[in-house]
């Protein structure tokens, strides 16, 4: 389904964004482009103090452990002296001390008041540890010194097998160091932490340093230092802060590994570039409503005479008065609604003659509907006359059917009486003849009344064949088809004989199939296909005629096969032979009724199918009817 | 370019902060250093979230500091916080104790307090710490009194005086209560060291009683056994602390202490947060840090029922019952807790359990 829109609406959001869009596009270009460029520019700068802060770490580092290498060189000579002119030199070291064998203080120079002694014990000290343990010399991580009470870290050298030098340095050196680099805004860009983590200097917060903090908990480690984001360009949190707050960059010292980060607040560096964000962003948003104002009004403008026509188009539309066509200034717009009007002019015309169109229509059916009216009445009446017709055709058919098949049983009778009837009259009129020429013997006498009894015999034989025949004609009973069709068989036999054609008989007699038939209908069709046959072979005087009949059965049906040599049907006749009053043989002979009749039987008494084809001798007829039972 | 300009500001208030106060520099700063360490360490495991809320810990050193112990509380009651984790030491609480209790929706909690007057009120307080009292000193009394020591004499730190009162009144009167005999002298640890020298030459004592921070009390040892004076000295649970035998040398073998917390647990968890913290911090902790994480773990169980601070107090006690690193913590109704004490005495550089 189709969204509507409203046009005015869509007209104002096109004109917004066809301003805003390649406004804010640009605008965004140069607003990264700027960051990127500032972004890439402090980088370099902040590596560039990362790189002097190691160095500058290195260097004192090196200055103290060439300082242990130069009392190692020269303690034995100079002992006592060699002390005290590095205290008073070297403002770094905070105390020094030479441990003997055992940890405990041989002498000691220290700038700060403490409760330290010789012969104190710093045999605990895991510097003293690891000296005794073998190294030569040793960097410790921050710890609480016991005698300024201060974190400090140290450096250890083994002079001797007697004598350990132990520097303490001052953490605050360190911070000083970290001073010298300062962002704009006051604060210091360094901080320094040991390989665990802990302040060593942070100017902005010295505190951080006395109290040992350490940085472990922060975004800063969790996030880059732990992941090893080393000469990265990063941003992270600052300690006391939720902001993102602090870009930078962090290092590692060669020699004692520890961590050196260059920072500086984010927003302070960024803040002539968020300015910039900020008045570019206003400058945006009045853009945006004035562009909102402008499209609102041009659209006003531009859809008044519109809103015009549409309320002209609407009062056409609901047949009202049309006002103010010639107020429009628009000459499209005054063309649109005289188009209108000619339309609506038009529109009017046409429904007038639609009406009356319709209105004559109306007449002309009502009329016509008159007329089918007669016309059906009659039809009706005409419809009756010939169902009545036909159902006295149907009587005179079944009547002619009658008379025919009781024609044929006569004719049948007489081939079947001729030749006994022969006999018993030559066997009477020989007894005759003899008996008056005194020529009868006894023995001829018995000859000819056998023979006359024997012939009596096969005509009253005869005749219950036919008496039965008509009177099972309407009898519904169980039969055996080969029984029937034998019983149909003798009353043509004699006929066809009498006519020299043959019958073949290929009926199976070893598996008796059972049907429950109207028994004088299955007769009478036999009957009559072979009758039809035999007057076909007669009527094309084929030589060596036969007819043959056979059987074929499945699970469902039995098929009876007439078959004959005569050539078969004409294909252009072959679908008419079942109809009634067709016929091909000449009038005294056909009736055209017998294939009908038997058609009629088959497919409505019997519930089967009759068909006809041609074989390659002559017709093939096939009585095709569904078995109920079968004799076991 | 406008979503630029509108941010997404994060609710400050959906945050849980809390305040942390203590000795973190100087010589007090043992014990400080190592609360926190072993509070944060908690907090660290949970990556500082309590059912989605942020948890920011605020860090303040009081200096062992009257002044500075107020104004850190009053910074923290200017910012809104109210759940103060702090002192270290019983001075330092008792000064943060009157400041909060001035507030009813605050709430400090210290994991090492002891002191006396801290005990059974019903206040803005609880702690993690067995108060001075005479269940604190009964190991203590015990082994005073089969050891036989008469003469004691007491070196304590004037600038924990709430401490060291439970030795000087408590254990005093207990040990007198049971036939013994009123300390022989003390002397404010803070004196000049050949001040306590004469003082200890001028009392003569068959154990010698040191109620100080571990630094202090590492170095008057030294200074004693340098000065060759053998007598026994017995330490302040203060004092327990790994920076005791770092500073202490051969000096400091031999020297007892009573405590609840054995450093050589083979107690699971104690075990478990012995390895994170080496791992964390690449330092050993102390049983200080094992008490600043066991109060690090109730807040947290606590703390995601519900961050209301209001009843913190109250659902903590009903709760009453918390496993900590070796056995249970069990607080009575007023926030004060029960802790099983024993003897400990350092040999060959660590502290080894005693009968």
């Amino acid at each position: 389904m189709f969204k509507i829109n409203s046009l005015k609406t869509n007209i104002v959001i096109f004109l917004i964004l066809f301003t805003s869009i390649p406004l804010i596009i640009a605008s965004s270009l140069i607003l990264y482009t700027t960051y990127e460029s500032k972004k890439e520019a402090l980088f370099s700068k902040h590596l560039q103090v990362l790189k002097q802060v190691e160095e500058d770490i290195n260097s004192n580092i090196m200055n103290i452990e060439q300082l242990g290498e130069f009392v190692r060189k020269n303690f034995i000579k100079r002992k006592n002296k060699i002390l005290e002119g590095l205290i008073g030199t070297q403002k770094t070291i905070k105390e020094i001390y030479i441990l003997d064998s055992e940890g405990l203080v041989k002498d000691f120079q220290t700038r700060v008041k403490s409760n330290l002694f010789i012969g104190y014990d710093f045999s605990n000290t895991k510097y003293y540890m690891e000296i005794n343990n073998g190294k030569l010399k040793y960097w410790s991580d921050v710890y609480l010194s016991n005698t300024t009470n201060t974190p400090v870290i140290s450096y250890s050298v083994k002079i001797d097998d007697d004598n350990i030098i132990v520097f303490v340095l001052d953490l605050a050196m360190l911070n000083t160091f970290a001073q010298k680099f300062q962002s704009g805004d006051g604060s210091t860009m360094v901080r320094i932490m040991d390989n665990n983590g802990v302040f060593l200097a942070n100017p902005d917060k010295p505190e951080f340093v006395f109290q040992q903090k350490n940085i472990l908990n922060l975004g800063l480690y969790k996030n880059f230092i732990s992941k090893g984001y080393k000469y990265r360009q990063i941003t992270f949190q600052n300690a006391a802060k939720n902001s993102l707050n602090n870009i930078g960059v962090y290092g590692v010292t060669k020699k004692l590994q520890w961590y050196v980060v260059v920072k500086e607040r984010y927003e302070y560096i960024f803040q002539t570039y968020f300015n910039i964000m900020y008045f570019l962003g206003l400058f945006i948003v009045v853009m945006i409503v004035l562009s909102m104002i402008v499209a609102v009004r041009l659209t006003k403008s531009i859809l008044k005479p519109l809103d015009e026509v549409s309320l002209q188009m609407e009062n056409i539309a609901q047949e009202k008065d049309i006002e103010g066509i010639d107020k429009n200034n628009y000459k499209e717009l005054k063309k649109l609604i005289n188009s209108f009007m000619i339309m609506k002019n038009k529109i009017h015309k046409r429904e007038n003659d639609l009406h009356q169109l319709n209105q004559s229509l109306e007449d002309k059916v009502k009329e016509k509907t008159k007329e089918l009216q007669i016309l059906n009445e009659d039809l009706e009446k005409k419809v009756d006359e010939e169902i009545a017709k036909n159902m006295e055709k149907e009587l005179h058919i079944l009547e002619s059917s009658k008379m025919i098949q009781m024609g044929e049983m006569i004719g049948n009778i007489a081939h079947q009486w001729r030749q006994p009837l022969s006999v018993i009259s030559t066997a009477a009129s020989g007894m005759k003849l003899q008996k008056e020429y005194g020529m009868l013997e006894d023995e001829k006498f018995n000859y000819y009344c056998n023979s006359i009894v024997e012939n009596s015999e096969y005509l009253s034989e005869t005749i219950d064949i036919f008496r039965n025949f008509i009177r099972e004609k309407k009898e519904r009973a169980t039969i055996i088809i080969q029984n029937r069709i034998d019983i149909s068989l003798k009353i043509v036999i004699s006929t066809l004989e009498a006519n020299h054609i043959k019958l073949i008989n290929n009926i199976d007699y070893s598996n008796p199939i059972k049907l429950e038939v109207v028994v004088g209908e299955l007769s009478q069709v036999i009957i009559n296909i072979i009758n039809n046959a035999k007057d076909i072979l007669l009527e094309r005087k084929v030589e060596d005629a036969w007819i043959k009949v056979g059987l074929e059965q499945n699970s469902s049906f039995v098929t009876i096969c007439i078959e004959d040599n005569g050539g078969g049907v004409p294909s252009e006749i072959i679908s008419k032979i079942f109809d009634p009053y067709f016929t091909t043989k000449h009038k005294s002979q056909g009736t055209g009724l017998g294939l009908h009749m038997s058609y009629k039987i088959v497919t409505e008494s019997l519930g089967g199918e009759l068909k006809v084809s041609n074989s390659t001798n002559g017709a093939l007829f096939k009585v095709t009817i569904p078995i109920n039972t079968k004799l076991s | 370019m406008i979503l630029l300009f509108v941010g997404c500001g994060k609710k400050q208030n959906d945050d849980i902060k809390i305040g942390f106060i203590a000795g973190l520099s100087g010589k007090y700063s043992s014990l400080g250093i190592s609360i926190r360490d072993g509070f944060l360490l908690a907090f660290d495991e949970i990556n500082y979230k309590i059912d989605g809320k942020q948890v920011t810990v605020i860090q303040k050193d009081d200096k062992q500091d009257i002044e500075k112990a107020k104004k850190a509380i009053k910074y923290f009651i200017n910012n809104n916080i109210k759940l103060v984790v702090g002192n270290a030491t019983s001075s330092m609480t008792k000064v943060s104790i009157a400041e909060v209790n001035k507030h009813k929706d605050m709430l400090l909690i210290s994991a090492t307090a002891s002191g006396y007057e801290f005990t059974h009120k019903d206040d803005n307080f609880l702690r993690v710490q067995v108060e001075n009292s005479q269940k604190r000193y009964g190991t203590l009394l015990k082994y005073i009194k089969n050891k036989g020591y008469k003469n004691i004499f007491l070196i304590y730190d004037s600038r924990n005086i709430a401490y060291v009162e439970g030795y000087k009144d408590i254990l005093q009167d207990m040990i007198i209560e049971n036939e013994g005999e009123e300390f022989v002298g003390s002397v404010d640890l803070n004196s000049k060291y050949n001040l306590i020298k004469e003082q200890l030459q001028l009392h003569k004592s068959d154990l010698i009683l040191i109620v100080g921070n571990s630094i202090d009390t590492a170095n008057i040892i030294q200074y004693i056994r340098h000065n060759n004076i053998s007598t026994d000295i017995l330490g302040s649970g203060w004092a327990k602390t790994m920076d005791f035998i770092t500073n202490g040398g051969k000096a400091v073998e031999g020297v007892s202490f009573s405590t609840p917390y054995d450093d050589n647990s083979k107690d699971i968890k104690f075990v478990e947060f012995v390895n994170k913290f080496e791992k964390k911090y690449n330092k050993k902790p102390s049983v200080f840090a094992a008490q600043g994480y066991e109060l690090g773990q109730i807040l947290i169980e606590n703390l995601q029922e519900s961050s209301d601070i209001t009843t913190l107090k109250k659902r903590i006690l009903d709760k009453g019952k918390y496993k900590g690193l070796q056995g249970d913590i069990i607080f009575d109704k007023y926030g004060d807790i029960k802790r099983d004490y024993f003897m400990m005495k350092v040999i060959e550089r660590s502290f080894k359990k005693i009968d």
